[in-house]
């Protein structure tokens, strides 16, 4: 319930700032200790002007440096991809001249209005001088763009981690399919910067792209709308060697060098020039810890199967090696939906892959059970990697066996939180309703050298569950209450009197409206739409049907479109309800998410021949519930079937 | 009619944007063939032959980008795929020069003309490479590094190493990749020149974490001025370096090539051989290894 309430005022929170000017709201990119971009979209002409300060209620100095961007038919020297509305600017602010680790706020302006509210949150943070000893902490998230529910817990999730335990992320790291299906600017729009808005709006978000955002954008040329929205170092600027390209890029971030590659569109082979890049970069970064992220994961079984497709084969075979000479902790990716982190690894590149030989530490790595995994102090080749694959950010999860270095296997969106302090990385998977189902951390001191284990721990095999079937509809049934049929609904206020009043035959609903079934917002699968997302999340409808006399009523079930749940009343009478734990109406708790998938459940209803009035008028009443105010679609769709 | 459009629009639009967005390979593949089977478009061919690349079924993307075109026989995408398909074939140059030779505009030009100087590279057609290299160059100034780096590796097989060095340091000014000023200071090296990438090598062994490759790069400077001493001792230096970052049975094959050409340069021939062999047996590409390949 707590949750419950923290979403709903998150959700409040997140609707109450929406600055309607904006197309896409500010963002932050490019930090370094002394600089940072800020980055908004508008889909009018402004003049364009940031100011920051080191208090909210000061912001005496404006950026010198904002560039516009437009779309390519107005001839701009910068131009957007060609997908952008004609009428979108893009404008990119450098503010520079910063002093490190310092935290400033700031706003944006149409000439002398102000556009972004005097609101604390608008603020970033530079970072640290490169090699000094400031912790980092840091959110990975990966395979979320859809723009749905589960992304929007899984952000939620990580906000009230924070909240709770009084945190603030350093940057996030999206390891790709960050806008389902295509990547265009439309998509990265409403599916990820809609989504985290509240976070990107303060906290740098570094990207390496997704074989969705592919389809539209190209990492040798840079161009497309993944390029639009992202401002990477190419040139070294935030540490680390130039690159040239965008697409494959290193920044540092106190005594941590960070990697990006793109596993996707571009030569992964050792003679392609991203090795050869990371190569030369490897040998030059004096850092204490690396981590890597790209997309294809070089070790899954997820959605994905690392020993059958290329592009994650070659990453194991080609560019791992290198990573791993190259002295790399921690290897983020993303792609196959689902939730793995691996044992201490070192040197697994066959296809397919072996755990014998290639595990230097089979134990769980956790501090609280069998202790963190050690490794030398500082970058040292073959050392020992940890591999995580954090495809779980949004979409649905599945799992098509057992990888054998994995240690953990986790079917549940959600995200990772990683801090790195002293001489400790400590990685936590914190899942869509916030709790921590996996904890590894790895101790860097002195010299530790490994022996890879010959006949290490290894994971239960996979069994996958048998499907479970539900009542199946009768066929041949009569349709009592039919598809799209007109029913009354309230929404937006619960019904007066007692909980359950509403639904007896004789309640006044002449002030209700009308409309036909279903009912909801989102996923395109309603007939009548329903305003209420960030508004309200129950929703009132009732019908009359006329029952045949004679009527077979152990026959009589009620097929329901729906997401998330629902309670059904047959005059008056509770007669089922779907995915709410307790209580009805206003005081209805304990939902459980469920997506309607455009599919009719069925559920016969039993015990309910006291309850109807054959050859007479009897009525449905339903009370819809949405899981939070913040979830992107829900639908109520109900027909009730009198089987023969 | 309205049918069919309806089929067209949901095999086009919303199953490759939904159903087909996050699913394993061959479950996209299962749910491509359904909808070929309703109703076949290029763009679903050609989504599933993206989807037989994946799984490296190469044959299977062939058929199927081959049926795309006769759906579609102008469909430039499908067309670029094939020729990266069907590799250095004779087929694969000839969709190149036509799709060359259908370009509108210059943009249009650029990925056939850079895919048939690549076939012609790898066919050992080095003048003809050469030719659409030059002309890519000229037609687009801000031209992909990639391109430098063929018309680089073409030079260098027909042992123009100077030529190849100017090519790579411009590229290297104009888009400041560390890539194109190693291999430019490679290069320069091959061509005897050391003057101008002697200071930036000793000051990339002066800062780097791991020397070993910077090491040799200066054996090789020193060996060009015959200081025997200096490149004995770099090379003393380089191996020993190596020695601790092979992994013995899962090497980084990178390294190998390195310790290979440190070898060779040292006069340890048979070692050298072996890891010249040992990178030939690899998965290694041969351009990987070419500095050992020559120093053997």
């Amino acid at each position: 319930m707590k949750f419950l309430l923290f979403l709903f005022l998150t959700s409040l929170v997140a609707t109450a700032e929406t600055v309607p000017a904006f197309s896409r709201q500010p963002y932050l990119q490019l930090a370094t200790h002394d600089s940072i971009r800020v980055v908004w979209r508008t889909r009018m002409e402004i003049k364009p002007r940031v100011v920051y300060g080191r208090t909210l209620s000061e912001l005496p100095i404006a950026a010198k440096e904002i560039l516009t961007r437009t779309h390519p038919s107005l001839q701009a020297k910068n131009p957007l991809f060609k997908d952008a509305p004609v009428d979108t600017r893009q404008f990119e602010a450098t503010i520079d001249g910063l002093k490190p680790a310092t935290t400033y706020y700031y706003a944006i302006y149409d000439g002398d209005t102000r556009l972004t509210p005097a609101d604390k949150s608008y603020h970033f943070k530079t970072n640290p001088v490169p090699d000094s000893d400031t912790p980092v902490y840091f959110w990975v998230v990966g395979d979320s763009g859809t723009g749905g529910k589960k992304q929007a817990m899984v952000h939620d999730a990580m906000v009230k981690h924070n909240a709770d335990h009084d945190r603030d992320l350093d940057f996030y790291i999206h390891v790709g399919d960050m806008a389902y299906g295509s990547g265009t600017n439309q998509e990265f729009s409403d599916r990820f910067f809609k989504m985290y808005e509240p976070t990107l709006r303060n906290t740098v978000v570094w990207p390496s792209m997704g074989n969705h955002e592919g389809k539209t954008s190209k990492g040798d040329s840079g161009v497309g709308p993944y390029y639009d929205a992202y401002i990477c170092p190419s040139q070294g600027q935030a540490g680390g060697l130039p690159s040239g390209k965008e697409a494959y890029y290193s920044f540092d971030f106190g005594k941590v060098h960070f990697i990006c590659l793109d596993s996707h569109d571009l030569d992964r082979r050792p003679t392609g020039e991203m090795a050869q890049w990371l190569k030369a970069d490897l040998e030059k970064t004096k850092a204490e810890f690396l981590v890597a992220f790209f997309h294809h994961p070089p070790y899954t079984k997820g959605s994905h199967d690392s020993d059958r497709e290329g592009q994650l084969i070659e990453m194991r075979e080609y560019i791992m090696p290198i990573l791993e000479s190259g002295g790399v902790d921690l290897v983020f990716t993303g792609h196959s939906h689902i939730y793995e982190r691996s044992m201490l690894i070192d040197g697994a590149y066959h296809t397919p892959s072996i755990a014998k030989g290639v595990i230097l530490d089979d134990r769980d790595g956790d501090p609280k059970g069998d202790g963190p995994y050690k490794k030398s102090a500082g970058l040292n080749p073959n050392n020992g990697t940890i591999s995580v694959t954090t495809g779980h950010g949004g979409t649905t999860n599945r799992r098509s066996g057992t990888h054998p270095l994995m240690r953990r296997i986790i079917l549940d969106n959600g995200s990772c939180l990683i801090t790195i302090k002293g001489d400790t990385i400590t990685g936590e998977m914190l899942n869509l309703n916030a709790e921590i189902l996996d904890t590894f951390a790895i101790h860097k001191s002195g010299v530790v050298e490994h022996t890879p284990i010959l006949d290490p721990w290894q994971p239960e095999p996979y069994r996958p569950k048998k499907k479970i079937v539900g009542p199946v509809a009768p066929k041949n049934a009569t349709e009592l209450i039919a598809k799209n049929a007109e029913w009354s609904y309230l929404g937006g206020s619960h019904p007066a009197g007692d909980p359950i009043d509403w639904a007896a035959p004789d309640y006044d609903i002449s002030q209700w409206k009308v409309g036909k079934s279903g009912f909801g917002y989102g996923d395109n699968d309603d007939t009548t739409e329903i305003d209420m997302r960030g508004k309200f999340t129950t929703l009132y409808i009732r019908r009359e049907f006329e029952l045949p006399k004679g009527a077979n009523l152990n026959k009589l079930g009620l097929a329901v479109s729906y997401d998330d749940a629902f309670i059904a009343y047959l005059n008056g009478h509770e007669v089922h309800r779907q995915g709410v734990d307790k209580e009805q109406g206003a005081s209805a708790a304990g939902f459980t998410n469920h997506d309607a998938n455009k599919t009719f459940a069925y559920f016969p209803l039993k015990g309910i021949s006291k309850i109807l009035k054959p050859g007479q008028k009897n009525v449905l009443a339903i009370e819809g519930h949405n899981v939070n105010l913040k979830s992107s679609d829900f639908t109520l769709h109900p027909r009730l079937l009198l089987g023969k | 009619m309205l049918r069919s459009r309806f089929l067209v629009f949901v095999a086009t639009v919303i199953l490759p944007a939904t159903a087909l967005g996050h699913n394993d390979v061959s479950e996209t593949i299962e749910a491509l063939s359904a909808q070929i089977a309703k109703v076949p478009t290029a763009d679903l061919y050609h989504q599933r032959a993206t989807e037989f690349l994946a799984l490296r079924e190469s044959a299977h993307a062939i058929e199927d980008l081959r049926t795309a075109l006769q759906l579609e026989p102008k469909n430039r995408p499908v067309k670029i795929s094939l020729i990266r398909a069907l590799k250095k074939s004779d087929e694969a140059l000839l969709i190149a020069y036509q799709l060359l030779a259908a370009a509108d505009s210059p943009p249009a030009a650029l990925a056939p003309a850079y895919l048939a100087a690549n076939i012609h590279h790898l066919r050992h057609e080095n003048e003809d490479a050469l030719t659409l290299c030059t002309q890519l160059q000229e037609l687009f100034p801000s031209h992909s590094t990639e391109i430098d780096l063929l018309h680089a590796e073409i030079l260098l097989d027909l042992r123009q190493p100077a030529k190849a060095a100017t090519i790579l340091k411009k590229s290297w000014q104009r888009t400041n990749s560390i890539v194109l000023r190693n291999n430019w200071i490679d290069t320069s090296l091959t061509a005897g020149q050391t003057h101008e990438v002697l200071p930036l090598i000793n000051q990339e062994v002066a800062s780097s974490r791991f020397r070993s490759s910077w090491l040799i790069r200066r054996a090789r400077a020193a060996l060009i001025h015959d200081d025997q001493k200096q490149a004995r001792s770099d090379l003393q230096a380089a191996l020993t370096e190596l020695t601790g970052r092979i992994r013995p049975d899962q090497p980084d094959l990178t390294l190998i090539a390195d310790r290979g050409l440190a070898l060779a340069l040292f006069g340890r021939t048979n070692a050298a051989r072996a890891d010249h062999e040992r990178l030939k047996k690899s998965i290694l590409p041969p351009s990987s290894y070419r500095l050992l390949t020559e120093a053997l």
